[in-house]
């Protein structure tokens, strides 16, 4: 993978895999949201027009990155929105009262109505999967694997 | 009867075909067992129904979520896999895995995101000369009157209280409304709705992506099809099932929609955190689960039985839009065009079933990802018009190629916890197929086969060509010989439309 490419496909025989890669955690996640909602259509053709606020808690990066992804396609059927644009403001990480460890998303995603005369859709995405996730340190940022239910 | 010569596809392993044989074991014929020697933690050895044609699709990564379905704690007999098995998330697409009540567990993994993703298959008296002239009109009506392909919405948005009753009942909750005929429900697995439904346990997101998409498709692998019969292999079971040569079918294959994949969605959630409260060692995060009888995993199966209602629901009001188009150009109504539902069967569900475990009856949860019902003649759930010859088991073929009518075999029960295999299963992944074809060629010469394809986007066409799928008759074939299940009739396909 070059070390320019913010994200590629890896071939799946039923779904995709992608691996994402950012320097930092928030681009990390930008990324990955970006090669998720490129599966559904060309997110040049999206005009960022409407904003949602995400706010996601849980217990790891990974767990964190499947909801984070998972919003995103909630957002698709029932605000019936395309998202074009994510911006992710924060990824935190803080110990609960219990001693817990939490970690935190915080990002807005802009889209526009679904209109499937200007939006060149591609395929549904139905799901964010669990299987073989990964979000790992690397020399010169972050990089996470990811498959997609289709 | 066919003067139709539809062509066999050729063969595509995939790319890790290297040597799998020495992970598999061979029992008989048609059955492979993967030892438990394979992999540490493995709690029974994994079973696969395939035969030595078949063998050069398995690649060692499906070998591989075979075996981590053995790993669960209460499996029973063996983590199975059916002749059009491959690669899945956690699970493989084509497997069934029982567990025991008290030790076993349940999960989301197994039944997937796509909550009673399944078929139905409806008969008509046309023939096929009634259709194959109007095949392009035809075609262009269903996909006008149809919603699907990315982005589509319902012709209607149902109100909070008609979710809240298609969760609990299913096809019957969508007939009482007025999409369908009484005969309907009678004609499908449980009766088109399963018992146990709690709508509490579904979140307000499913319930807000469900909503809209009500009488849709979907996208991907999804279709609705025109098909024909052109050959009859048991003419008893075919008598019971009111099938005969030339006769016209339309098969529709989808499932829960947005509201499946939310369910399944929030539940990993809470599973995730489940596993590590009950300790369970999971070999791969997408097989979260819970103890069968706690609050986790009971939570998750009332859930996701309003998913499967769902689905049944969205089937049943599809075949009713059908069923408008096909009056309104031909002129008759439902009665008259012999539009009545022959099955509905799910296949990517969870059951609680009785079967028999070293000799007992037993009442276990049934997993079923990618993979059929096939119960034999004579079992109680399988319906009373049906009891003599079987279950229907309804086996969709590729764009392009053949699907299947089975009955219900005499060894389902005791070889594969009364499953059989789902459809032709893929050897090639999507970005692959896109890149070896387009969309319009696959087109050109489907129609050259005879097959008028109606798709929102070319890419699709390239994505489900019937290339990437396994020889339906290879996977069928499995199945008949083991006496899982048996072949009834072939149904060609005329017309597709695709999301």
């Amino acid at each position: 993978m070059s070390s320019k490419a913010p994200f590629i496909y890896l071939d799946h025989i039923a779904d995709i895999r992608f691996i994402a890669r950012g320097e930092t955690l928030e681009t990390l996640f930008e990324n990955a949201a970006l090669a998720t909602l490129s599966v559904i259509a060309d997110v040049e053709t999206v005009t960022p027009e409407i904003d949602f606020e995400i706010e996601l808690e849980t217990v790891s990066l990974e767990n964190l990155i499947v909801d984070f992804l998972s919003e995103l396609l909630f957002l698709f059927d029932s605000e019936e929105t395309m998202i074009g644009k994510v911006s992710v403001s924060e990824i935190g990480k803080y110990e609960n009262e219990d001693g817990e460890e939490k970690y935190v998303v915080k990002a807005v995603a802009s889209g526009e109505p679904i209109n499937r005369e200007r939006q060149d859709f591609k395929t549904e995405v139905k799901a964010v999967t669990y299987s073989g996730i990964r979000v790992d340190k690397t020399e010169d940022g972050y990089e996470t694997e990811v498959v997609l239910d289709l | 009867m066919s003067n139709r010569n539809y062509e066999k596809n050729d063969f595509n392993s995939p790319d890790d075909s290297s040597d799998v044989r020495k992970d598999l074991s061979r029992v008989s014929e048609n059955i492979w067992d993967i030892p438990m020697s394979h992999a540490g933690g493995m709690n029974v050895p994994g079973r696969i129904f395939l035969s030595e044609k078949l063998l050069g699709t398995i690649d060692r990564e499906t070998i591989n979520q075979v075996a981590n379905v053995a790993k669960l704690p209460g499996i029973l007999d063996f983590s199975m896999a059916m002749p059009d098995v491959h690669m899945g998330y956690g699970f493989t697409i084509g497997g069934v895995a029982a567990f025991c009540p008290e030790e076993g567990v349940i999960s989301p993994g197994g039944v997937g995101f796509d909550i009673n993703c399944g078929v139905r298959l409806m008969k008509t008296n046309l023939q096929l000369g009634d259709v194959e002239p109007h095949m392009e009109k035809l075609t262009d009506k269903l996909f006008h009157t149809i919603p699907s392909g990315v982005g589509s919405k319902g012709q209607f948005k149902v109100t909070d209280e008609e979710l809240t009753q298609a969760f609990l009942h299913g096809s019957q909750w969508a007939v009482e409304a007025g999409y369908g005929i009484e005969s309907d429900t009678k004609n499908c697995e449980s009766y088109g709705f399963m018992e146990g439904g709690n709508p509490e346990k579904v979140g307000t997101k499913a319930r807000k992506r469900g909503r809209p998409q009500f009488g849709t498709l979907g996208s991907g692998n999804h279709f609705l099809e025109i098909q024909y019969i052109d050959k009859i292999y048991d003419p008893a079971a075919a008598a019971a099932y009111g099938l005969s040569e030339g006769q016209v079918t339309v098969m529709i294959h989808c499932g829960s929609r947005g509201a499946g994949h939310q369910i399944c969605t929030d539940h990993l959630q809470n599973l995730n955190q489940a596993v590590k409260k009950y300790k369970i060692n999971v070999p791969d995060m997408q097989l979260a689960c819970a103890p069968a009888q706690s609050k986790e995993a009971q939570d998750y199966y009332e859930a996701m039985i309003c998913g499967a209602n769902y689905a049944w629901a969205n089937r049943q009001i599809i075949m009713h839009w059908t069923r408008e188009v096909f009056e309104r150009f031909y002129g008759k109504d439902t009665d008259e065009l012999g539009m009545e539902l022959l099955y509905d069967v799910a296949h990517n569900v969870a059951k609680y079933e009785t079967h028999t475990v070293d000799g007992k009856k037993k009442d276990v949860y049934v997993h079923r990802k990618g993979a059929t019902r096939a119960f034999p003649a004579g079992h109680n759930e399988v319906p009373l018009q049906y009891r003599d010859a079987g279950q229907p088991v309804l086996i969709p073929g590729s764009m392009g190629t053949p699907s299947f009518i089975l009955k219900g075999g005499p060894n389902s029960m005791s070889l594969s916890f009364g499953s059989a295999c789902h459809g032709a299963g893929r050897v090639m992944g999507r970005g692959k197929a896109k890149n070896n074809m387009s969309g319009e060629e696959v087109k050109k010469e489907l129609a050259r086969q005879g097959v008028t394809v109606r798709a929102e986007k070319a890419e699709v066409i390239a994505e489900e060509a019937p290339s990437v799928y396994k020889n339906s008759d290879d996977v069928v074939d499995v199945v008949d010989r083991l006496g899982i299940a048996q072949k009834v009739a072939r149904l060609i396909p005329v017309g597709v439309i695709k999301g």
